[in-house]
């Protein structure tokens, strides 16, 4: 893919990375703040983009290692203390899903989970990764993914009233 | 494995067959753990959730910014043309972009590498192949009059893993990267003809490096990195190159 190719593929994957970026900073300002720093440093390695693989997953990447190795960090050094997601993963208006259960519902209790319980189940079961994928994204052997998403899984399981769906996309 | 992690995977369809195999034969006989299967399995759709989300992005707003940072980038004029030669040789175009947040100016070779590596923190160089970095570090060697390569580059148990053959006013420039742990570390080689001058150390922000010249000839070893770490890697790196030059 050529550099003209990441700049025209950039703009339809905005919104999943501003997403990606509420669970990561737990915060709507840092999140288009984080989208922001992504896409440029995107455009200025679009060179580096390798044809044949996916322009998402590299975008969320990229994203990733901003906000943990400068950002998260900086943050950190600040003495602002880790990331609370409970306040930015919330919609307005109560949009009721299948379940009977409310997106905020949901929505909340993820933003409960630890943060790497957290991530994990937002690239598995929302971003449709591949426990192998997810693994790659983490840089964490899959048997963490693995007992990530089964603690999570166990979390999450009481806000189900009898839902018998799995938490992601059909597999 | 414990049983959850099994089942998540099964309920995952992420478990391999010989595994689903036995797994489902105890669903069988295990009235416990199949209760807990379903339990496990009612966890409530998480995707819709965030479906609705990304309905709320706001997208237009950062389309524009978008935009205007693009805009703002090739607005940006490098303040010494040597650096757009720098930037281009390092294919990076709009690296140079955000230079002006850093420093108006920067007043010596090492600053605008220093400016440079600061943009990429947490930000590993890429992998060369082996061929396309021996001809890289062949053509540095010569450039720079020092007796280059790979195994020579090889610092404190650090391999090169990418070489950029660049310029600053008009002297040769080399950098070459290496990966430590998830740190790019940079080793920067000039040709300019400085007088020489002792290992210094310094730190700026998350960057840490030393500097040194010899024999006509500028270093820097710098990365977001200890002190400590990159002070190790520089005597490791003038202990390499002092035999390089011997063997000139």
């Amino acid at each position: 893919m050529s550099n003209d190719a990441v700049a025209q593929g950039l703009p339809a994957h905005l919104a999943r990375l501003w997403r990606y970026a509420l669970v990561l900073t737990g915060a709507r300002d840092q999140a288009e703040d984080l989208v922001q720093a992504t896409a440029l440093r995107a455009l200025e390695r679009s060179g580096q983009f390798t044809t044949g693989t996916r322009l998402d997953h590299w975008l969320l990447a990229i994203e990733r290692s901003i906000w943990f190795n400068e950002l998260r960090a900086r943050k950190i050094r600040r003495g602002q203390g880790f990331v609370d997601a409970s306040e930015a993963l919330t919609i307005d208006g109560a949009q009721a899903l299948e379940t009977n259960i409310s997106a905020n519902q949901v929505l909340m209790a993820v933003s409960r989970l630890p943060e790497a319980q957290r991530e994990t189940v937002f690239l598995v079961y929302v971003e449709g990764h591949t426990y192998q994928e997810a693994a790659t994204a983490l840089a964490i052997p899959i048997g963490t993914v693995m007992s990530r998403l089964a603690v999570a899984r166990a979390a999450l399981a009481p806000l189900s009233s009898g839902a018998k769906t799995a938490p992601g996309k059909a597999p | 494995m414990s049983d959850d992690t099994l089942l998540t995977g099964l309920i995952d369809g992420q478990l391999p067959a010989d595994e689903i195999d036995a797994l489902e034969l105890r669903l069988r006989r295990e009235p416990a753990l199949l209760a807990r299967f379903e339990q496990l399995r009612a966890t409530p759709p998480l995707a819709p959730a965030f479906d609705a989300l990304l309905q709320t992005a706001p997208v237009e707003r950062m389309q524009a910014r978008l935009a205007e940072g693009r805009r703002g980038r090739t607005r940006f004029t490098p303040p010494r043309p040597a650096w757009a030669g720098v930037a281009a040789a390092l294919f990076l175009a709009g690296v140079v972009v955000g230079w002006g947040a850093f420093r108006a100016k920067p007043e010596t070779w090492r600053d605008a590498v220093r400016d440079y590596m600061a943009l990429y923190v947490g930000a590993p160089f890429p992998q060369l192949s082996g061929e396309s970095l021996t001809a890289t570090v062949t053509g540095l060697s010569g450039q720079l009059q020092l007796k280059l390569d790979p195994a020579t580059l090889g610092v404190d148990g650090l391999s090169p893993r990418f070489a950029a053959a660049l310029r600053y006013d008009g002297a040769p420039l080399a950098e070459i990267g290496y990966l430590d742990g998830d740190q790019a570390i940079a080793l920067c080689i000039i040709k300019d003809g400085e007088p020489d001058s002792p290992p210094t150390a310094s730190a700026a922000g998350p960057l840490a490096s030393v500097s040194w010249a010899k024999d006509g000839r500028g270093y820097l070893a710098i990365g977001a990195t200890t002190r400590a770490r990159i002070a190790a890697f520089a005597k490791a790196a003038q202990d390499n190159l002092a035999k390089a030059s011997s063997s000139l």
